[in-house]
């Protein structure tokens, strides 16, 4: 780390990453405020830069005109569900290729690695053909599955149970232990920051997920938040306002869950690539 | 990558066997249902002259004979390195060099770094279509009103596939921001010290420490680029959707429009087995040129 | 114990006053937008109106999306009961056999028939039922027509006298006179003339406005049932050299989204819009929330060449074919009750369409809608609706070649001889597929 004395330089590099970073926020920001904006006043030209007073007729106009609140529930049980059951199923996966022999070990990590460069959208519609006939279309059960079997966490995982010394498994082990046991009362709460990390980032993750909704839903109250929000947005007539406006109500939760736990959010994607 | 693996098979405990098969199959009933099945399903699909529901005849490798010779195929995938040569190396960059803004910050540190971040947060098709598309809109647009310009900055083919890219960076710097400080904040300070002491001014001291013990996280993070832009499908479909005149037509848009407009679903999984196998080539190849090895 | 006993019973017997379950339907559509809110109002009336039967709608995504659900849904055997559907879209999904076609008992069950509807579209639908279906019966029952229709700024086109003594622009009778008075109002209004969707992304529209020029020159795509490009190569190549003429002289201007067409002209910063009649609610809630800066009109898409022949298309409402559930006559009886009540109300007409039920076409009520009683006797004249191939239509693979080789065209980015081969090509490959 260098440690710089206070100098010129030193001040105006500061000043420069503060005005980047107020500069890099402006998109957002600019969203933010045509969302509070009369349609009409979007399209004013020198456009206003801060609109004062607010005018919120077009969150008004979304909520009146879909179900928002309800695609809000569809992604959380969906986001939640899908990183309840990816978490836990990657930890014991993990567990058992980081400490226990078994045979097809190698294959089976090898393939978590071909898997992970796979890109999903090759997929989409043979996974869709599988949906329906096991009748998961248009269902939580369809929505959640597919994304719960994601390779990230349990390579994630591994590396980090690999760094926890032999010798804690090993006296568990004399003392009676089962596997089991160890896995959740040991190797788990020494490596509780980057669970919780990683749970973050397999949330967000799902949130943000566009493509397999916009598959495998056919109604309008099944929707996520990212799919249903571009269906407001085909909305006809003049609809600046209206498209940001869906933007802010679709990246509060993503925001809210980032500033709120963002320590862990950064430690997670550290380690996400074999970082410490 | 991969680390070794530990100490060597150990032939105790068959039982073991049994309780790893309990750990692992969970995951792994999901794993091969929903991502090894449909996998195995589109090499077979890539067999036939299927339609988009599945439903055709057995033909052999016919669509791999009409891909080596599809010209569109082979454009797509030039436009597809371009994109990558736009986007890995500068993101990488952008990365390292905004890693080396916010650690010589302290009290600012954690506000800049959550402004940097922020954009990762975002859905897609928020940073598309109420970002992007908005602010860069032709009439109504900031960006030309205040150049006084009428530009259609995504209508344009030559500055189209930049535009996506330039787009891409700003919404997913900020992950490769965050590894590369870890891996400055891995550096020991005494490396420094020494360096100090031995003469070296601020430049040199960048030079000759930071740069050669930052290169396994770099060559990391290009890696984990290369594949990442590859895949890239979301941002194009956005905002282009392929155009103007296919100048941002990317393998996996091809694949998409041989798929849900021709209705070729053969052809197009014969298109998605291509992509996969350039993807592990060229993954093998850079790791064997960088040599990574993991930074523990 | 006592307590539970006697809910238990109270809870019985309510259930025996409750009255029978209404049969459920799957109802979907893609209307979004301000078309959205009035089938939305129009379901909701049914469903109030009687308690036999209860429609659930879904709003999907317009265009190829919502075909390729439906056609997904038919193969897997899991289709709602009743959508809605494009004519244009009808040789392509008649041939894909994603459609089940009514009888004319079935429809005299509902008390629909034939002839009550538009002839123009029953000719139309009942060809394709003929050439794709190997049928003489109909595949969907007709809501609407919509087509190209021109919408002008009356305050600054009267202040550049543009305007005829009825109120209606000059130079409507000619494309010289046209083109003409346009230029007029480009120097005279300071004013973009005609605000249109030129943009590579959504190519819909300079499809549209290109194939009204080219059928009101007698071009056809369609020679004995076959594609051929005779006209194209003529009629056609000349309607591309006139866009991109206009859009050289700054007449129609150059990569401007939907939604920027639209705010353009309602923030009168164009003369002339030309955009299907869709968005004419979008202009009656301006006006009358007093935030549209201008008086405007609708007119019929005008005559410019040989014919006033104007692009136009039709929703259909209809039922998806299920091989594997086949749909049970309760369930179709049902489906087209709703369907002949959806198609009474006049409420849809207030999104700017024209209602293809006769009864309702011909009503008082439709003939004093304003401004819809401005354009809608001449343009229910003129239609001109896609080629009956299943490579076009909404949803189909034409849109590619048209964002790729007549946008560029248009924007003077590529010669026009060149573009149009290479759109022809394209178009030919398709055929073949």
């Amino acid at each position: 780390m260098k440690t710089g004395k206070t100098s010129i330089l030193g001040i105006a590099c500061t000043v420069f990453t503060v005005i980047l970073a107020i500069a890099w926020l402006f998109p957002i920001y600019w969203m933010g405020a045509t969302s509070l904006k009369a349609e009409t006043d979007t399209i004013v030209n020198p456009p206003t830069l801060f609109p004062w007073p607010p005018n919120f007729d077009a969150f008004v106009y979304i909520i009146q005109n879909s179900p928002f609140f309800r695609w809000y529930l569809n992604t959380v049980v969906t986001s939640v569900s899908v990183t309840f059951l990816c978490i836990l199923f990657s930890l014991m996966c993990a567990y058992a290729l980081s400490r226990l022999e078994f045979w097809g070990k190698r294959l089976l990590y090898a393939s978590l690695l071909v898997g992970f460069m796979l890109p999903f959208a090759t997929m989409a519609v043979p996974l869709f053909m599988f949906m329906t006939q096991l009748n998961f279309v248009n269902t939580f059960a369809g929505l959640i599955a597919p994304q719960v079997a994601t390779p990230l966490a349990v390579i994630v995982f591994k590396q980090f149970f690999d760094e926890v010394p032999r010798d804690f498994r090993d006296a568990a082990l004399i003392d009676g232990a089962s596997e089991f046991k160890i896995l959740f009362k040991i190797y788990l709460p020494v490596n509780w920051s980057i669970v919780w990390a990683m749970s973050i980032i397999i949330f967000i993750g799902t949130w943000n997920n566009f493509l397999w909704p916009l598959i495998v839903t056919n109604s309008t109250p099944m929707l996520t938040v990212p799919v249903g929000m571009t269906q407001v947005q085909s909305a006809y007539g003049v609809a600046f306002a209206k498209i940001c406006a869906t933007g802010v109500l679709a990246s509060i939760p993503t925001a809210a869950a980032y500033l709120f736990f963002q320590k862990r959010v950064t430690q997670g994607v550290m380690a996400a690539a074999g970082l410490k | 990558m991969p680390p070794a693996e530990p100490n060597g098979p150990q032939k105790k405990r068959k039982r073991n066997s049994w309780i790893a098969y309990a750990f692992v199959g969970p995951f792994l009933l999901f794993y091969v249902l929903f991502l090894i099945y449909p996998a195995l399903r589109v090499v077979y699909l890539s067999l036939t002259n299927s339609d988009i529901a599945g439903q055709g005849h057995f033909t052999g490798l016919a669509n791999y004979h009409e891909l080596v010779f599809d010209q569109e195929f082979w454009v797509a995938v030039g436009h597809t390195v371009y994109f990558v040569v736009l986007t890995v190396v500068p993101n990488t960059a952008v990365g390292f060099f905004l890693a080396l803004l916010v650690l010589r910050l302290k009290r600012l540190r954690l506000p800049i770094l959550s402004a940097l971040f922020l954009p990762y947060v975002l859905p897609v098709s928020v940073v598309t279509n109420c970002i992007a598309l908005w602010m860069l809109d032709a009439n109504f647009g900031i960006v030309n009103n205040l150049l006084g310009t009428n530009t259609a900055w995504f209508g344009d083919a030559g500055f189209a596939m930049p535009g996506v890219a330039l787009v891409t960076i700003w919404w997913t710097v900020g992950f490769n921001m965050l590894l590369f400080i870890a891996g400055l904040q891995n550096i020991p300070v005494e490396y420094y010290e020494a360096a100090a002491l031995d003469g070296a001014n601020g430049f040199e001291r960048f030079l000759f420490v930071t740069c050669p013990l930052i290169w396994p996280v770099a060559s990391l993070v290009l890696i984990l680029q290369l594949i990442a832009q590859f895949k890239i499908f979301d941002q194009v479909y956005l905002l282009t959707f392929g155009g103007p005149s296919n100048a941002t037509t990317v393998v996996l848009l091809y694949m998409y429009r041989e798929a849900f407009q021709q209705g070729r679903g053969g052809y197009a999984s014969a298109v998605a087995m291509a992509l996969v196998v350039i993807i592990v080539v060229v993954s093998l190849v850079q790791s064997r040129l960088l040599r990574v090895k993991s930074v523990r | 114990m006592k307590t539970l006993t006697l809910v238990f019973a109270v809870v019985l017997g309510l259930r025996a006053y409750a009255p029978a379950a209404p049969l459920e339907l799957t109802y979907w559509d893609f209307l979004g937008g301000g078309d959205g809110i009035r089938m939305k109002q129009i379901v909701e009336a049914f469903n109030k109106s009687q308690s036999d039967i209860h429609v659930t709608e879904s709003t999907l995504t317009w265009g190829e999306p919502f075909y390729t659900k439906v056609h997904t849904g038919v193969v897997a055997g899991q289709t709602p009961d009743v959508m809605t559907y494009h004519l244009s879209h009808f040789p392509a999904g008649i041939k894909a056999k994603d459609l089940r076609p009514f009888t004319t008992e079935e429809l005299a069950a509902a008390g629909l028939k034939a002839s009550d509807f538009q002839a123009s579209l029953i000719q139309r639908s009942l060809e394709i039922s003929k050439t794709y279906g190997g049928t003489d019966q109909l595949f969907g029952v007709p809501l609407d027509m919509h087509t190209l229709v021109l919408y002008y700024n009356k305050t600054a086109l009267g202040k550049a006298g543009l305007l005829d003594a009825d109120g209606k622009p000059t130079g409507l009778d000619s494309l010289a006179a046209f083109t003409k008075m346009l230029t007029e109002a480009k120097t005279k209004t300071h004013l973009i003339p005609v605000s249109a969707n030129i943009y590579s992304q959504d190519p819909a529209s300079l499809w549209r406005i290109w194939y009204t020029f080219f059928v009101q020159q007698g071009g056809d795509f369609v020679k004995n049932g076959q594609l051929s490009f005779d006209d194209v190569n003529v009629q056609g190549i000349k309607s591309l050299q006139i866009m991109a003429d206009w859009s050289k002289e700054g007449l129609i201007p150059k990569n401007v989204g939907y939604a920027s067409m639209v705010a353009l002209f309602t923030a009168a910063r164009s003369d002339f819009m030309i955009n299907g009649n869709w968005e004419v609610p979008t202009l009656v809630d301006l006006k009358k929330s007093g935030k549209l800066p201008f008086d405007y009109g609708v007119v019929a898409f005008p005559k410019l060449f040989d014919n006033q022949e104007t692009w136009a298309d039709s929703h259909q409402l209809a039922i998806p074919n299920n091989d594997k559930t086949p749909a049970t006559p309760e369930k179709v009886a049902a489906a087209l009750k709703f369907i002949a009540f959806v198609v009474k109300q006049v409420t849809w007409a207030g999104g700017g369409h024209i209602p293809a039920y006769l009864p309702v076409q011909e009503s008082d009520t439709f003939k004093q809608m304003v401004p819809n009683n401005e354009y809608s006797t001449q343009a229910a004249k003129d239609l001109a609706f896609e080629p009956t191939l299943p490579i076009f239509g909404v949803g189909g693979p034409t849109f590619v070649p048209i964002s790729n080789f007549l946008v560029p065209a248009v924007n003077g980015q590529a010669p026009v001889d060149q573009s149009m081969k290479q759109f022809t090509d394209e178009l030919e490959k398709f055929q073949k597929q």
